[in-house]
């Protein structure tokens, strides 16, 4: 508990904010000051009253008493918001470093075992820490100081008139205390209705979504009813839900008379003979409703908060217990890579509940050197995508052993689970599949994500547009924002294939899509695998003839196992498999 | 089915509130009787410091507070209730009524609204209109009730503390323009959260390849710039609140120090400025909301502005030139590359419309499916990339039709030759399948195959395919084919199918070659087509190669 209660403590400070942490105290000090003077100023402006004549001096030291006011909320304020803002882009920024480092490879012990999806990684980044914003926005943050100045105020009475001030204490402590316990019932009806929001929100989404593509079959108003159901019941959830918050609040509205009653009730203890006390007790019981009002909401808001921030921080001591990358990991690219091998025994996909699978790789290898042409081809189901998800190491296969070897070091070798000999891999490998993604960001930034100087880039840029004309055609410019939703499947190919081309890895994995490519494209693709064949070797899972005709070895897969090595020629005449594959995408 | 959103903004609201008359009624009693009961609170306030001068402390009724206590509570949760009433049931039925227009419309009418904007529409923008109809039009009703009232009993006391309330209201108006004014910051912290959330997104999506080219740093300096600018907004927006919300208490001084001199001036008693406090903090209440009423109204405006954009598409006429009333379906003509063509089809057996990628296939049996339509036709169209809902198989093949009898047979038999049996053990436990948020838990394939039996089980004369088997394989592609040929069940049914596969036109009966601009380019039997000279014998052969 301690050592949790120290980390909380780290994250909601944050360094270089001692001057922000002094003036919103300043504030609160402050405000508790103005507040102990308030009951007394007031007395006394009706004492002046009760005598016939009041003094100016009096009247300026109420002024000044609302001014102070306002001005020590301004500060305090100004000064939670900035706070927030820093703290919160400290938080975030630290979870998703935290998140991103880690690996999401499928394997065995701590891979793959509980990759948070992504519904969570959003909620756990941004939502959670989305309470304390709304901790800001419905002044949440206000009660400390409005307390802080209510407190005062009541200790300064309780000197004036000590039995009506006690009464009044009690009172509203009571009060406090019913509006929290009942708000904790009501917290029941929201989180109900809160329920019935999400339930409305995902079904709404769901059916307008199929609208257009059922709209074409009979479909017996499968999306109006079913939204129906969702509509009721929310609606049932927030009636309920409405009596009980409007007679909650109708409650905290009704204070006023009830505490005035007590203060009938306690005359006769309290001996108050002068107006003035009246006056100033009943100044303090209107200033001091509408914090006592709000206190129930303020506090599910900061209990709100906590909760988000428990999640965040349980989030990040998770995430460090998962296999991830070491921060500001200097892992280079190393430059004299000779050649890699690598051996799967057998691999089979971890067994999720009562699914069973069958499909295994077994004794599936591959030795190649730098500079050569490999193509991977093979029905679906044979294995092939899983073999090269094993050479990214988005599969970790524990029966496998990877070597690279070098000319000059040390050779870099691992077996499935070990993080860091696959991190040093890793870096030696880039991959261009459907999976990889496009970015939303400039096409330069899609190409370099950052890595080397804006000359490096320029150079590159230069030279594969000589080379490959398609680019010239395609008429994009690297500072152009990129919409991968405009990009076809092929172009998004050629953007990450110049990505690999141009970080330049010792090996490359390509995964071709199987159609939908036009000619120009293909060709400009192409012309990339030669280019990037320069530097690295090239493995490529195969969909077209023509991109593996000159591959130094064709590796054939048939149910999981290797059927034949061999090259283009050597295949063709005396590998059934290959014959079948070469015949069926000539057909298609 | 009522329509209720065929009108302008303002009959909107009038056509509303006559439809609930009695509820506002008794809404707009409640507010009077609540106001009425608080402003007696100021004169019972005064009235205790007046009985503590006089000495007269004994002749207070406590009863009366507590009476008083009563009838505020009453009151005021009524007044709530009645307002909220009707504005929460206006919105179901909202709801309900564009969702079945929504049904009921040819999805091209609302082809330029993204899935996302009908998510926005049926759930926030209706959720905006509720907002305005509950709450600002509560909150007008008691700002002008409260008016009513509490301004003559201030008249009847002393006109001179009327201008004493000038400090306050100034305060209050000061307040919600500064409210109004930060409000577009609002907005953009919103559009700057989303800027985010799509950033993580994004990044999840990418994570494998972000990890691939090691470039985690990179990332992560984006993600602080995204968030960054967004905490910058929360900032910005946070300083209306700053320096507004605290205002009011000024305001609150300000009067009273004001009365307070009224007081000196006239030389009256001090319990005359406990009765005007008391005034004070009533008014306080309904005047705090005025920001929000702006902020709400322009909202619901806004939102209803939003809602007949969607309703004036969903109403556009769609009857096209081409539409034209068939007997039968051999011959229909159909728009296609800016001219008119004559689309010969045979009925009850396989059309195959091919070309290339581009050349307008989908458009064109799109077309088919729309004139089907239009001569209400019995047909199913299933487009290249199906949507499941999320829910179980069953229910995306049946869409709530009770599964039984024949159609259940059929069902069955398609998802064990479709290969899709090997997603469960049993093929009733195929059926009780959750396929989730957008059929995530099934691949693409599958999904599709899922809409084919869909279409199967629809008792439809008509069937149409948009590039049905383009994610099976060859073998997988003949056993369906075989299946449902063999299938007494489905003889009488036509099919349409575009296609790009030699293996595809193979099993049909009747082949459509179509080219870009061209439009049809041959047409004919397969025995015609395929096994003598032809353009499409051809271009198979061409893709041979």
């Amino acid at each position: 508990m301690n050592i949790l209660k120290n980390k909380w403590f780290d994250y909601i400070y944050i360094p270089n904010s001692k001057l922000l942490i002094f003036f919103i105290l300043l504030a609160l000090v402050a405000a508790s000051v103005l507040g102990y003077y308030t009951p007394i100023i007031v007395s006394e402006l009706y004492d002046g009253f009760d005598e016939g004549d009041i003094i100016m001096p009096i009247i300026y030291a109420l002024g000044g008493l609302y001014v102070g006011e306002y001005l020590a909320s301004v500060v305090y304020q100004l000064g939670i918001s900035r706070y927030v803002q820093k703290l919160l882009q400290h938080i975030r920024s630290k979870s998703y470093k935290k998140w991103i480092l880690t690996y999401d490879s499928i394997g065995k012990g701590k891979f793959g075992s509980h990759n948070y999806p992504m519904g969570e990684v959003i909620a756990r980044i941004l939502n959670d820490t989305e309470a304390v914003i709304e901790m800001v926005s419905s002044g949440s943050f206000k009660i400390f100081i409005d307390f802080a100045f209510i407190i005062s105020s009541l200790i300064s009475f309780v000197r004036l008139n000590t039995v009506s001030g006690v009464a009044l204490i009690i009172a509203e402590v009571l009060v406090c205390a019913a509006l929290i316990i009942g708000s904790k019932q009501m917290g029941k009806v929201y989180m109900a209705v809160r329920k019935s929001t999400g339930h409305l929100n995902r079904s709404v989404a769901n059916l307008s979504a199929g609208l257009r593509h059922t709209f074409h079959t009979p479909n017996d108003s499968f999306a109006s009813k079913k939204s129906k159901t969702a509509f009721e019941d929310f609606l049932k959830k927030q009636l309920t839900a409405n009596i009980w918050d409007a007679s909650y609040f109708a409650i905290a509205e009704s204070l006023f008379p009830i505490l005035l009653a007590l203060l009938v009730i306690v005359f006769p203890y309290s001996n108050i003979v002068e107006m003035a006390i009246i006056a100033a007790i009943i100044d303090l019981i209107q200033r001091s409703i509408t914090p006592i009002k709000e206190i129930a909401s303020k506090i599910s808001g900061i209990q709100r908060a906590k909760t988000g921030m428990d999640r965040i921080l349980e989030f990040n001591e998770d995430l460090e217990t998962l296999p991830h990358s070491e921060e500001g990991e200097d892992l280079k690219t190393i430059e004299d890579f000779k050649s890699l091998s690598i051996d799967v025994e057998s691999f089979t996909y971890p067994v999720k509940g009562e699914e069973s699978s069958s499909f295994e790789l077994k004794n599936v290898g591959l030795h190649a050197k730098s500079g050569e042409l490999v193509g991977i081809v093979g029905m679906s189901g044979s294995g092939k995508s899983t073999f090269l998800k094993i050479l990214s190491t988005d599969i970790l296969a524990s029966n496998s052993l990877i070597k690279i070897e070098r000319t000059d070091h040390p050779n870099i070798e691992f077996r499935g689970d070990n993080v860091e000999g696959m991190s040093m891999y890793k870096r030696q490998v880039s991959i261009v599949s459907q999976d990889s993604h496009v970015f939303s960001e400039s096409l330069k930034f899609n190409i370099t994500f950052d890595i080397g100087t804006e000359e490096e880039f320029q150079k590159f840029w230069g030279d594969v547009k000589e080379r490959i004309p398609y680019l010239e055609k395609w008429g994009i410019d690297p500072d152009e924002v990129v919409k991968p939703n405009d990009l076809s499947m092929g172009q998004k190919q050629l953007i990450s294939a110049l990505r690999s081309c141009y970080l330049k890895k010792p090996i490359v994995l390509f995964d071709e899509i199987s159609s939908g490519l036009d000619s120009e494209l293909e060709e400009a693709l192409r012309k990339l695998v030669l280019l990037i064949q320069r530097n690295s070797l090239t493995v490529i899972v195969a969909h077209r003839v023509e991109t593996i005709v000159k591959a130094g070895q064709i590796l054939v897969l048939k149910d999981g196992k290797l059927d034949g090595v061999g090259t283009h020629r050597e295949l063709l005449e005396k590998n059934a498999t290959y014959q079948e594959f070469i015949s069926q995408v000539r057909m298609s | 089915m009522i329509s209720r959103l065929h009108r302008k903004f303002i009959p909107w609201v009038v056509a509303h509130s006559f439809e609930y008359w009695y509820y506002y009624i008794g809404a707009l009693v409640c507010l009077y009787y609540l106001h009425h009961f608080q402003s007696i609170l100021p004169g019972l306030a005064k009235d205790l410091g007046d009985k503590v001068m006089s000495d007269q402390l004994k002749d207070i009724e406590l009863s009366k507070f507590f009476y008083l206590a009563f009838a505020i509570l009453f009151f005021r949760t009524f007044s709530r209730l009645l307002f909220f009433y009707p504005a929460r049931v206006q919105q179901k039925n909202l709801r309900l009524e564009i969702m079945q227009r929504l049904e009921n419309a040819l999805p091209k009418t609302y082809s330029s609204f993204s899935d996302g904007d009908l998510f926005q529409t049926i759930v926030n923008d209706f959720n905006r209109l509720r907002g305005f109809i509950g709450f600002a039009l509560l909150q007008v009703g008691n700002i002008i009730i409260a008016a009513i009232i509490f301004i003559p009993k201030i008249q009847e006391f002393n006109e001179a503390f009327l201008i004493a309330f000038t400090p306050l209201v100034a305060c209050v108006v000061l307040f919600s323009v500064l409210v109004v004014v930060f409000q577009p910051f609002a907005r953009k912290n919103m559009d700057a959260y989303a800027d985010v959330q799509n950033f993580v997104i994004e990044s999840y999506s990418a994570k494998k390849t972000i990890k691939n080219f090691h470039s985690e740093n990179s990332f992560y300096q984006l993600f602080r710039q995204y968030s960054g600018v967004e905490l910058r907004y929360f900032f910005i927006s946070s300083l209306g609140r700053v320096f507004s919300f605290p205002l009011v208490k000024l305001g609150v001084g300000a009067s009273l120090i004001w009365a307070a001199l009224i007081v000196k001036e006239q030389g009256l008693s001090g319990t005359d400025l406990i009765f005007f406090s008391g005034f004070l903090y009533l008014i306080l209440e309904p005047l705090l909301f005025l920001s929000w009423i702006g902020i709400v109204t322009s909202q619901g405006y806004a939102a209803w502005g939003r809602i007949k954009k969607l309703i004036r598409s969903l109403e556009q006429n769609t009857v096209e030139s081409w539409y034209k009333k068939y007997e039968d379906f051999q011959k229909i003509e159909l728009p296609f590359w800016g001219k008119t063509v004559d689309l010969e089809i045979r009925p009850k057996s396989w059309n195959v419309v091919i070309g290339d990628t581009g050349s307008g296939k989908s458009y064109l049996i799109d077309k088919v499916a729309e004139i089907l339509r239009h001569n209400k036709a019995s047909y199913s169209y299933i487009k290249q990339e199906p949507y499941l809902y999320n829910d179980t198989i069953a229910e995306n093949i049946f869409l709530g039709e009770p599964a039984k009898g024949e159609k259940l047979d059929l069902a069955k038999k398609c998802l064990v030759e479709f290969g899709l049996n090997l997603l469960a053990p049993t093929v009733d436990e195929v059926l009780a399948l959750e396929v989730g948020e957008n059929g995530k838990k099934v691949s693409g394939g599958q999904a599709k195959r899922i809409a084919l039996i869909r279409s199967l089980v629809a008792d439809v004369d008509y069937i149409i395919w948009d590039d049905p088997f383009s994610s099976v394989d060859l073998i997988l592609e003949q056993q369906i084919i075989k299946v449902l040929k063999k299938d007494e069940r489905l003889k009488n049914k036509t099919f349409i199918l575009t296609s790009h596969r030699f293996s595809t036109v193979k099993a049909s009966d009747w082949i459509v070659f179509i080219e870009q601009n061209l439009g049809i380019k041959e047409v004919g039997s397969k025995a015609e087509l395929l096994e003598k000279e032809s353009l499409t014998s051809e271009y198979f052969k061409k893709q041979m190669v």
